[in-house]
């Protein structure tokens, strides 16, 4: 099978700053791939990266098997949905005007969003379950429900691959499941491949298919999420002991979880 | 309902500045008798015998009306450009000469006074100026081969700062007597000089520039997103801000080089319209399109008319304009509701 | 001997007697063999051998002498007839509008203005008997419908006057009743060929319309006072009308002038209107009611081009070829009405017509303004009305150049800050009322357009004065106040020639006074020459060189600017060294020195400078008008006060007098000295 993403040792730096060199990466359809690793590792640079937002220095980059480099704005826009961190907007838009927004890699320069397009986003913000919130303002709904709407928006792009950057880090404990959730259900109903940057290794182990340890501009290790979030692993990405736990779960399987080790020791 | 609201609000904005327009016939210190101004106007269609001097003649075609026409215009390109720039530069607070094309203008215009140039000579060199400025302010943003929103905002200031500077200069070397009140009231803003050439000249490119802006207006709604969410949308984010830019400056510099200055509708005007229509350019940049040919109108028709000399344009849309934006301030809180 | 000297005297006696008796004859008293006239208009006796007997147009016979020389003409028409005649030199009484050199008799009166220094014995509507006598004309020529009773009046009070009727009422009898006046005044010959010519005249017209076939002949209403006002059957102008090839719509009225409505005349429906001269051409166009009349729409509208053109004056007969021109303009193409006019006036009273232009073809608005062209200070040739009576002033120091020529009551809009000069104020106040129609910089044009001017007058730094120009479509003509003698002079052309008097006389009073105060220091020497500082906009220590308005005052006056060596205009800033350098002997604040005179006094580092220890330091005035600062008329002033100030011993000025006469003269107030004193002494 075709991977929808194929990297070759893609490097990035900001003028003389290296961020990342020498990463490999395949990401297949059903693929929910996360990126951990601690802050200032790349991760967010190797996703905007593989969007194109950025240019990679060196490396080659296939999207659904063509060379991306060849592809006009709009072609990739149609390939891949990139989902921001949710953040505040100047402008008081609806929700629906935000998927909307999404339309774009499907119309030419000098066209609005037709009845059709409209009718994909609305469809959009169902899949992500916040249909009934598509009039209310963007600047007035919850977080969580941003990041929703933001998701909407990466779908109303109809794209085959759904770029995630730290999709659950403001919100709260809710918001969290919800997005995860969402995440779950759209690769298993829509086979769209994810790849998503996260700083939760839980939030790892609970969706992802395969899992990528970055630090200091490489992977330190990548496979499935029970063989690559270890103990070992996370010390060494994050320096902090923890404790891998495993539970019963609401499936009638076994889930692993991770618990921290917090150093209570007193400074003397 | 809500959709026949906004069926209403469009309809509203449509009658808006034709219907202005038409009453603004009616105005002017010279005292024409509403029925003679309709049988001068039918006049040109149909034939009637004229019962009525010359000067009704001259002063309703000479005189109102490429003041009208240039008003409608003016009013609504710089409100266009100015709801354009705010979304493209992603705050509600920047106006049309955030790149510096006024203050090149300015400069061109003082220039042009102060070599005794007729008004052609001095709409030239306000035209030339103004969008030199532009050009420079763009050239010095470019990093990379990209214009990232934030330096275009730094080169604006700088290039503004320079030719605010050499404008402060040439009205210091300026004659006080000849040229100084000429530049200083250039500055000011007046449609008193306008006759029907300069219709002929300022009225085409500010409708282009007008047309291009407009035909790009969703795709600003994407820009004002931020660079990188727009390209990740597949914006090519720097062939539309070269697009807007180029357009708001042709509309601006066109605008300020027949008028002069003429500052708060390119701030203002887009903020009355996000008020009534929304935030979506889609909307919103006609809606600024009425609001501000019907405002400039108005404020036209108050200069021509309040006292037997002229009102500088600038000052009347300052005094209207700028409580007006403090009380929406108010009201929106800074412009989050 | 003794017999022959007596002979002598015998001889030389009756040539004495019979010269004399010869001379008395031409101031014959009425003769006993003049029968006393009791009854009005009775038959005379058998003339003697020096009266003649002239029948007149009541067909009365009238004894006249035979040689008059004194002839009373109590209307204007018959004035014209004697002056057409040679004879005015025998005309000793006029009626009040030959008098006056108004109404019918102004243009006999612009001809002969000695006419007007004739008298006129006219009083309480009727002729002065008492008058009459004293004047004692030899005969009184009168009449004209209106006027019999008047006469018949005034022969019932003095039946021994001979008055002789003649009407010029009917271009029948028109030839005639000149017949009658050439023997009022002896002039039988000179009539027979002025009636040639005056037949020729009417041959010439009557040659192209006689064959009009009646229903072919244009319509015409000729209007009396007004529109409403209609010329009936009975009337010299309906003969007018018809001589000229046309048809009077109102030939069945009767009466003098009876009124007539709106509804009468659009059914008549005349396809040309006359009105009298002086009658509003425009009110008739723009009169509602009367939209729909064939005249109007087709604007044949004409009204007289000169008062007397519709009766009684000869002139009344070129009137008729003239209306013949306006009625069938293809029969008279060929015509050149001017010259036409032109020949006749030559040919009947020796001058060339000065009336308003004939030409014109189709209806003017009003007749048709004459233009002339004035080369503005900036190069540009401009067309402005002959005659200027309304202007617009749209810069402050134009405006009082205006008023110093007596312009006053031609400025119908003024500039926004001449209101705010008090002064200005003062001496002119009808300013407040003026409309203020913005500045050079800055012009409302309706505000313009409603104060209708003739012409607009601006600075020469106008920014596109041909734009405004063609904007308004009213000349605007530039002035460059700086070059004010200039400046005045180009503001007096167009004004008029009032003013081109008053503009020499204060170019006059200028080069006066300062060839005066030039003349009073010529002796002293090139090194005892007064040295100035003036000091500037920029403080103390700044001051203006020389391209500055104080450079030519200073040298105008016989001083010496110490600057005179800087270059450029505006204000420079000077050290302290080398204000102590040049030591000058007096110094002067400008106006706009932002120092104040106390401060300077008091300073130590120029104490030593010479003007401080003299105490030779003063602030400039601004000037009664504010315009001290600038080149203007009222600078001569300024020099007056400086030369006073700069060299107390030649000079001799009384400065205050002298003021108060500048401003006497030429601004038309008077300021007491405390006023003077306190506009000189500032600070």
């Amino acid at each position: 099978m075709e991977p929808r993403i194929r990297l070759r040792g893609g490097a990035f730096s900001y003028r003389d700053r290296p961020i990342f060199c020498g990463l490999d990466l395949d990401l297949f359809e059903g693929d929910v791939t996360c990126l951990l690793g601690p802050n200032g590792c790349g991760k967010t640079t190797l996703l905007r990266c593989l969007n194109a937002i950025l240019a990679l220095r060196e490396g080659e980059l296939w999207l659904n098997g063509q060379r991306a480099n060849t592809l006009s704005e709009t072609e990739r826009a149609r390939m891949m949905g990139f989902v921001f961190q949710e953040h505040t907007i100047q402008f008081p838009y609806s929700v629906l005007d935000i998927v909307l927004m999404g339309r774009a890699p499907h119309l030419s320069f000098l066209a609005s969003p037709s009845k059709r397009d409209r009718e994909i986003a609305e469809r959009a913000l169902e899949t992500v379950g916040v249909a009934h919130l598509q009039d209310q303002r963007y600047t007035e709904i919850s977080g969580g429900e941003r990041q929703l709407a933001l998701i909407a928006r990466a779908l109303a792009q109809e794209p085959q691959i759904l770029l995630l950057d730290e999709p659950t880090s403001h919100l709260d404990f809710g918001n969290q499941m919800l997005i995860l959730e969402t995440i779950h259900r759209l690769v298993r109903e829509e086979r769209i491949a994810v790849i998503m940057a996260t700083h939760f290794p839980n939030h790892a182990l609970l969706v992802s298919t395969r899992v990528l340890l970055m630090k200091d501009g490489g992977f330190i290790a990548e496979g499935v999420p029970q063989d690559v979030i270890t103990g070992s692993h996370l010390k060494a990405l994050y320096g902090v002991d923890v404790e891998v736990v495993v539970v019963g779960n609401n499936r009638g399987g076994r889930d692993r979880v991770i618990v921290p080790l917090m150093d209570r020791q007193l400074a003397v | 309902m809500r959709f026949d609201k906004r069926r209403l609000i469009a309809a509203l904005l449509v009658i808006l500045p034709l219907a202005l327009a038409g009453l603004s016939f009616f105005l002017g210190r010279f005292p024409i008798a509403p029925a003679t101004l309709l049988k001068v106007l039918a006049s040109r269609v149909a034939p009637i015998q004229p019962d009525w001097p010359d000067t009704v003649e001259t002063v309703i075609f000479n005189i109102r009306l490429p003041r009208i026409l240039l008003a409608l215009c003016i009013g609504a390109g710089l409100s266009v450009s100015g709801a354009a720039f705010q979304g493209m530069f992603q705050n509600p607070l920047v106006s049309p000469d955030i790149l510096g094309v006024t203050a090149g203008a300015g400069f061109g215009a003082a220039i042009g006074i102060l070599l005794g140039g007729n008004s052609l000579a001095v709409q030239g060199f306000a035209l030339v100026f103004g969008m030199l400025a532009v050009a420079l302010s763009y050239t010095i943003s470019r990093v990379y081969e990209t214009t990232p929103t934030l330096m275009l905002v730094l080169s604006g200031i700088v290039v503004g700062a320079i030719f605010s500077a050499l404008l402060s200069l040439a009205k210091y070397v300026a004659d006080p007597k000849q040229k100084l009140p000429a530049i200083v009231f250039w500055l000011m803003g007046s449609l008193a000089a306008i006759s029907k050439r300069d219709v002929i000249t300022a009225a085409p490119p500010m409708v282009a520039g007008m047309a291009g802006l407009l035909m790009v207006r969703w795709r600003i709604n994407i820009l004002s997103m931020g660079d990188e969410e727009a390209r990740s949308l597949g914006i090519r984010t720097d062939l539309l801000k070269a697009i807007v830019i180029i357009g708001c400056t042709v509309v601006t510099a066109s605008a300020v080089s027949v008028c002069g200055i003429i500052g708060w509708i390119g701030l203002v005007v887009p903020h009355v319209g996000r008020m009534l229509v929304g935030p979506d350019h889609k909307a919103l940049l006609p809606a600024s399109l009425s609001l501000g040919a019907s405002y400039l109108l108005v404020i036209d028709d108050l200069a021509r008319t309040l006292i037997s000399a002229e009102i500088p344009l600038g000052i009347l849309t300052a005094i209207v304009g700028a409580p007006f934006f403090a009380y929406l301030l108010r009201r929106t809180q800074g412009g989050r509701t | 001997m003794k017999n022959l000297s007596f002979n002598r005297i015998l001889v030389g006696i009756l040539i004495l007697a019979v010269l004399l008796s010869g001379c008395g004859s031409g101031t014959a008293t009425p003769a006993p063999t003049v029968a006393p006239a009791t009854e009005p208009a009775a038959v005379q006796e058998p003339p003697s051998a020096e009266t003649i007997t002239v029948v007149d147009s009541l067909g009365n016979e009238v004894a006249i002498p035979q040689a008059v020389n004194r002839v009373a003409s109590m209307r204007s028409g018959i004035t014209e007839i004697i002056c057409a005649l040679g004879q005015q030199d025998k005309i000793v009484a006029v009626e009040e509008g030959v008098k006056e050199g108004g109404g019918y008799g102004a243009f006999i009166a612009g001809v002969y203005p000695d006419l007007m220094a004739r008298d006129c014995p006219l009083a309480g509507g009727g002729i002065s008997a008492e008058e009459m006598l004293r004047i004692d004309p030899d005969l009184v020529l009168h009449g004209g419908y209106g006027r019999i009773k008047q006469a018949e009046a005034f022969k019932e009070q003095v039946p021994e006057m001979p008055v002789v009727i003649a009407h010029f009422e009917t271009l029948e009898h028109y030839m005639d009743d000149i017949r009658i006046v050439a023997q009022c005044v002896n002039a039988e010959e000179r009539a027979e060929e002025l009636i040639a010519y005056l037949q020729s005249k009417l041959d010439f017209v009557a040659e192209r319309v006689s064959d009009i076939a009646e229903d072919e002949k244009v319509r015409v209403f000729y209007g009396g006072h007004d529109i409403y006002h209609a010329y009936g059957g009975e009337t010299f102008e309906h003969f007018q009308i018809v001589s000229a090839g046309g048809v009077n719509v109102a030939a069945d009225l009767t009466g003098w002038m009876p009124e007539v409505s709106a509804e009468q005349l659009l059914q008549w429906d005349p396809q040309v209107v006359v009105l009298l001269s002086g009658v509003s051409v425009d009110d008739v166009l723009n009169d509602p009611k009367l939209a729909s009349l064939s005249a109007v729409k087709e604007r044949r509208v004409y009204s007289l081009p000169e008062s007397g053109w519709d009766f009684s004056s000869p002139r009344a007969l070129f009137c008729i070829e003239w209306l013949a021109s306006k009625l069938y303009p293809g029969r008279f193409a060929d015509v050149d009405i001017e010259a036409e006019a032109d020949e006749f006036y030559r040919g009947v009273f020796g001058v060339d017509y000065t009336g308003l232009a004939l030409a014109e073809a189709g209806a003017a608005p009003s007749a048709p303004v004459k233009m002339r062209v004035v080369v503005d200070m900036n190069g540009r040739e401009v067309e402005i009305p002959a005659r200027v009576s309304r202007v617009v002033s749209l810069s402050p120091d134009i405006t009082l150049s205006v008023l110093a020529l007596g312009g006053g009551d031609a400025l119908v809009g003024i500039d926004w800050m001449s209101p705010n000069n008090e002064s200005l104020r003062r001496v002119f106040p009808a300013v407040e009322g003026l409309a203020e129609v913005g500045s050079f910089f800055n012009v409302n044009a309706e505000s313009v357009l409603l104060a209708d001017p003739d012409v607009v007058l601006t600075v020469a730094w106008h920014r596109d004065p041909d734009k405004t120009q063609e904007m308004l479509g009213i000349p605007v003509v530039c002035i460059d106040a700086d070059y004010y003698r200039e400046s005045l002079v180009l503001i007096a052309d167009v004004l008029g020639s009032a003013a081109m008097e008053k503009a020499a006389e204060l170019g006059a009073f200028y080069e006066d006074t300062v060839l005066s105060i030039q003349a009073a220091i010529a002796d002293v020497p090139e090194e005892e020459r007064t040295k100035v500082y003036i000091a500037g906009s920029d403080g103390f220590l700044s001051t203006f060189g020389k391209e500055s308005a104080w450079q030519f005052e200073l040298v105008d006056v016989g001083a010496v600017n110490v600057a005179a060596d800087i270059v450029g205009g505006g204000s420079h800033e000077v050290s302290v060294e080398q204000l102590l350098l040049w030591d000058p002997d007096v110094i002067i604040l400008d106006e706009t020195c932002p120092d104040s005179l106390a401060d300077v006094l008091a300073d130590p580092r120029w104490q030593s400078v010479r003007a401080v220890q003299d105490g030779r330091v003063c602030r400039a005035s601004v000037g009664f008008m504010e315009t001290w600062g600038r080149p203007h008329i009222e600078s001569v002033v300024a020099r007056i006060w400086e030369a006073a100030k700069f060299y107390p011993e030649q000079v001799d000025f009384d400065v205050v007098a002298e003021a108060q006469a500048f401003y006497s003269r030429f601004y038309g107030i008077d300021l007491s000295d405390a006023e003077v004193e306190a506009l000189l002494e500032v600070e």
